[in-house]
C-alpha cells in the first residue's frame, strides 16, 4: 500500500492560467486506494482548492481534467474522462464525462489529472503533453464554433497525435450551461452537462489540448484482466445490440410506449406511436444515419453521424436519446429534421441540448402561462420572440439555439436556464414549472414515473442528472413503482456510479456487460489492474466515499440539505394525466420519507449533512471534515 | 384472438416488420404469443424464450407496462391487448 500501482501515470499536472507556471504534484499510493481515479481524484482536487465561498465563474474555481487508473488498457470502454469544477448550474461540485480519444491521450502523458487554476489574461488554449503544458495566447479563435476550434488547435499542435476539447461561443458569452465538445478521431465526446464551458470561457480558456505521450500502464495482473474482459465480451455485446445500430436515440420508442417520456414540457409523458416513431432512432437509421462511431477501445460504437441534406447538417453527431427528450418531446416537435439541425446547433456553439431543450420547453409553458412576453419586466424579447416560443414551433426552436449563444432577445434570458428565469419573473408561480433538480434541468427519465428517479434526483449532488441514480434497472422493473429498499436502492446506485466515474469506464459498457450494481467482477477487475487486494464491500466503498466528499463540498457551500433534496411541483403535486403509466408522481411525504430512509441508510443527520462519524467511517475527514 | 405486435429497433429487424398481428387462444398467456411469434417469424426463433423466460436481450411490454422475465407464463392475453418487442431498455 506504501507503493503507487505502475498503472498509474503517477502525477496530478496543476496548470496556473494567470502566470502560466506549472506544477507537479505526486499521487499519494493512500489517495488512489481511497479515490481510485477520474471523478474521485476531481472531487478531491475540488475540496482541496476551491474556497466554499468561491462563485463558479470566479477564477479560484477550477476544472479538473482526470481519467481513470485503467484508461489506455485493454479493459473495455475506461476510455472516458472527467471534467470537474463547481458549476454555475447547482453552485456545487460537478462531474461531466466525455468519450472520444482525449481522455486516453491524457493516460499517455502520465498525467492522472490536469488541473486549471485562476484565469488567463487573454483567450488562451492550454497545450498539455507529457513534459508539462503551456498556456497558448489565442485570441483569434475568438467566436469559432467547438469543430473549428478542435480544427484550429489540432493545426498549431501536432496534428491527429493532439486531441482537443473545445468551448463554443456559447461558452465564451458565459451561457450557463455551455459544454465542451471534443472532436475525436472518430467520433465526438461532449461533457455535456453542468456547465463546463461557462466556466472555462470565464478563465478565458477557449480549448484544452492534449499530445499523445510516452506513458504506458502496467497492470499487475495483465492475463487475468485480459480474461476477464474477454468473458464479458459475448454478454456485452448482445445486450449491446440497440446502441450498436441504432445508438441511444433506439430509446425513444420504448421509454414513449410505457409512457414516461415528458412531452410539452413535461405535461404528459406519451406521444402518439406516430410521432415517437418520427424522431425514433429507427428512423434516424433508416433515413439519416451516415456512418457508426466509436471511442478508443470500445466495441459498441454507439456512436452515428448523420446528414440531413441541404439542410447543413453534415456527418453530424447524432442526437442521444436525451437530446431528443429535450429538444424534441418537450418542446412537442416531431420533426426530425429540424430536431437535428438543432442539435447540431447545440454542439457547435457548445451548449447541452438537456438543459437548454428544457429551458425553452420551461420558457415556452411561462409563455403560455402569460408569464414571460414582451412586456415582462427584465427580459428582452426580438421580433419573433413571442411565435419562437410557442410549443410546437420547430423553426422557432432552431432560431432559440443561436439567439441563446448570441443572447439575442429572449436568448438572454435562455442562457440563464430555467432556475435563473424562474426567480427572475414576478411572484412564483413560474416555479410551477420547473423540471429540475437543485438548478439542474432534468434528462429523460421520468422522475414521476420512475420512484427510484424521484429519490434520485432529489438527493443527486449534481442536481437533474441521470447519471447518479440509473433509472436502468428501474427500466427493468425494479424499484420503479414501489418505494419499498428504494433510497436504499439509490443510494447504492449513487455508488456504483461514482465508482464508474472514478474507473471512468463507459455507463453502457459497465452496465451492459459488467454489472448495474458493484459487484465480484469489478472487484476482480480492479484488483487486477492495481494489485490491491480490496474486497467488493470496499470497492463499494470508494464510491460511497467519492460520493460523501461531494455532498460534503456542497453542503459547505450552502447548497444541500433537506430543504434543497426536493422535487418541482408538478412532480410532486401533479400525476402523470393518462398512459400506462398514469396517476404516478411523487407525493410530498413519501419523498419525506424516502428522504429520511436515505439519509439513515447513508449515515447523515435527518438534515441530510453527512456526520462526523460518517467521515471518519468513509476515511476522509481530512478532505472534507 | 389476435393480438397486435410492435417491435423496436434490432427486435423490428429480427421480426422483419414494424408491426404484426399474432393468433392465440383465449386467455392464453404472453409466454404463448410469444412462442407463436417465435414460429410463426424464423428471425425471431429462440430470441423471445430461452427456457420459458424472456432473455435479457429483450424487453416484453404489455399495453405499455413491463412483463416479468421470469413469469411470462403467469401474464394473460385479453382481446384488444397490444404487445412490444424491444431491446433493453436502459438508462441514456
Amino acid at each position: 500500500m506504501t507503493e503507487l500501482p505502475p498503472v498509474y501515470g503517477g502525477e496530478i499536472l496543476h496548470v496556473h492560467l494567470d502566470s502560466g507556471e506549472t506544477d507537479v504534484e505526486a499521487i499519494d499510493p493512500r489517495d488512489a486506494r481511497r479515490f481510485l481515479g477520474g471523478n474521485g481524484l476531481a472531487a478531491k482536487a475540488v475540496a482541496e482548492h476551491v474556497p466554499a465561498d468561491a462563485g463558479p465563474l470566479d477564477p479560484e474555481n477550477v476544472v479538473v481534467f482526470a481519467v481513470g487508473p485503467m484508461n489506455a488498457t485493454p479493459f473495455q470502454s475506461t476510455s472516458r474522462g472527467v471534467v470537474g469544477f463547481v458549476s454555475p448550474m447547482t453552485d456545487g461540485f460537478f462531474d461531466s464525462t466525455f468519450g472520444g480519444t482525449f481522455p486516453r491521450a491524457q493516460k499517455t502523458t502520465g498525467f492522472e489529472a490536469v488541473v486549471l487554476h485562476g484565469a488567463a489574461p487573454e483567450q488562451s488554449y492550454v497545450s498539455v503533453h507529457e513534459d508539462g503544458a503551456e498556456v497558448v495566447p489565442a485570441g483569434d479563435l475568438a467566436g469559432l464554433d467547438t469543430y473549428e476550434t478542435c480544427g484550429a488547435v489540432r493545426e498549431r499542435e501536432r496534428g491527429e497525435d493532439t486531441h482537443v476539447a473545445a468551448v463554443g461561443p456559447a461558452g465564451e458569452a458565459l451561457v450557463r450551461y455551455a459544454c465542451l465538445l471534443h472532436e475525436g478521431r472518430d467520433r465526438e465526446g461532449v461533457a455535456g452537462r453542468g456547465g463546463s464551458g461557462a466556466v472555462l470561457g470565464a478563465k478565458n480558456v477557449k480549448a484544452v489540448a492534449v499530445t499523445e505521450g510516452s506513458f504506458e500502464p502496467e497492470l499487475a495482473a495483465e492475463d487475468d484482466l485480459r480474461e476477464l474482459a474477454v468473458g464479458r465480451t459475448g454478454q456485452l455485446m448482445a445486450e449491446t445490440e440497440m446502441l450498436q445500430e441504432y445508438g441511444t436515440s433506439g430509446l425513444v420508442n420504448p421509454i414513449n410506449e410505457m409512457g414516461k417520456l415528458g412531452q410539452r414540457n413535461n405535461q404528459y409523458e406519451q406521444t402518439t406511436e406516430a410521432a415517437a416513431e418520427a424522431i425514433s432512432g429507427e428512423t434516424l437509421a433508416a433515413d439519416y444515419v451516415t456512418e457508426h462511431t466509436t471511442c478508443a477501445n470500445c466495441a459498441v460504437r454507439c456512436g452515428k453521424h448523420v446528414t440531413v441534406e441541404g439542410d447543413g447538417v453534415t456527418d453530424a453527431k447524432i442526437p442521444e436519446f436525451e437530446s431528443l427528450f429535450g429538444t424534441a418531446t418537450m418542446q412537442e416537435v416531431y420533426d426530425v429534421e429540424r430536431v437535428m439541425k438543432a442539435n447540431d446547433l447545440c454542439d457547435r456553439l457548445g451548449m447541452d441540448t438537456i438543459s437548454w431543450g428544457v429551458t425553452v420547453a420551461f420558457a415556452r409553458e411561462c409563455h403560455e402561462q402569460g408569464l414571460l412576453d414582451a412586456d415582462t419586466p427584465g427580459v428582452a424579447f426580438a421580433d419573433g420572440d413571442s411565435q419562437r416560443l410557442e410549443f410546437g414551433d420547430a423553426e422557432g426552436l432552431v432560431a432559440l439555439a443561436t439567439a441563446t449563444a448570441d443572447r439575442e432577445g429572449v436568448g438572454d434570458a435562455l442562457a440563464g436556464g430555467s432556475f435563473e428565469i424562474a426567480a427572475s419573473l414576478p411572484g412564483d408561480d413560474a416555479e410551477r414549472y420547473l423540471h429540475g433538480a437543485k438548478g439542474l434541468e432534468f434528462a429523460a427519465h421520468s422522475p414521476r414515473g420512475l420512484k427510484g428517479m424521484s429519490i434520485g434526483y432529489a438527493t443527486s449532488t449534481r442536481g437533474g442528472s441521470h447519471h447518479d441514480t440509473r433509472p436502468t434497472r428501474q427500466y427493468g422493473g425494479e424499484h420503479d413503482e414501489t418505494t419499498a429498499g428504494t433510497a436504499e436502492f439509490a443510494a447504492r446506485s449513487q455508488h456504483f456510479t461514482a465508482l464508474g466515474d472514478s474507473l471512468t469506464q463507459c455507463r453502457f459498457v459497465s452496465e451492459s456487460g459488467w454489472g448495474v450494481e458493484v459487484n465480484d467482477r469489478y472487484r476482480d477487475a480492479v484488483n487486477a489492474a492495481t494489485g490491491w487486494d480490496l474486497t467488493t464491500d470496499e470497492v463499494e466503498r470508494i464510491g460511497e466515499r467519492v460520493y460523501n466528499v461531494e455532498r460534503a463540498i456542497n453542503v459547505e457551500r450552502g447548497v444541500a440539505d433537506r430543504e434543497s433534496d426536493t422535487l418541482p411541483h408538478r412532480v410532486l403535486h401533479e400525476p402523470i394525466p393518462d398512459g400506462p403509466a398514469e396517476g404516478m408522481h411523487c407525493p410530498p411525504g413519501e419523498l419525506a420519507a424516502m428522504l429520511d430512509e436515505y439519509y439513515a441508510f447513508r449515515g447523515w443527520s435527518d438534515d441530510g449533512r453527512p456526520t462526523a462519524a460518517t467521515l471518519e467511517r468513509l476515511d476522509i475527514a481530512d478532505v472534507v471534515g | 384472438m389476435r393480438i397486435r405486435v410492435r417491435a423496436f429497433a434490432t427486435l423490428r429487424d429480427h421480426l422483419g416488420a414494424r408491426e404484426v398481428e399474432v393468433t392465440v387462444d383465449e386467455d392464453a398467456s404472453v409466454r404463448a404469443a410469444l412462442a407463436a411469434l417465435e414460429a410463426d417469424y424464423p428471425g425471431l426463433d429462440g430470441e423471445l424464450l430461452v427456457d420459458d423466460r424472456v432473455p435479457s436481450t429483450v424487453t416484453v411490454l404489455r399495453n405499455g407496462r413491463r412483463v416479468s422475465a421470469d413469469e411470462p407464463g403467469s401474464v394473460a392475453l385479453s382481446a384488444g391487448d397490444e404487445l412490444v418487442l424491444a431491446p433493453p431498455v436502459t438508462g441514456g
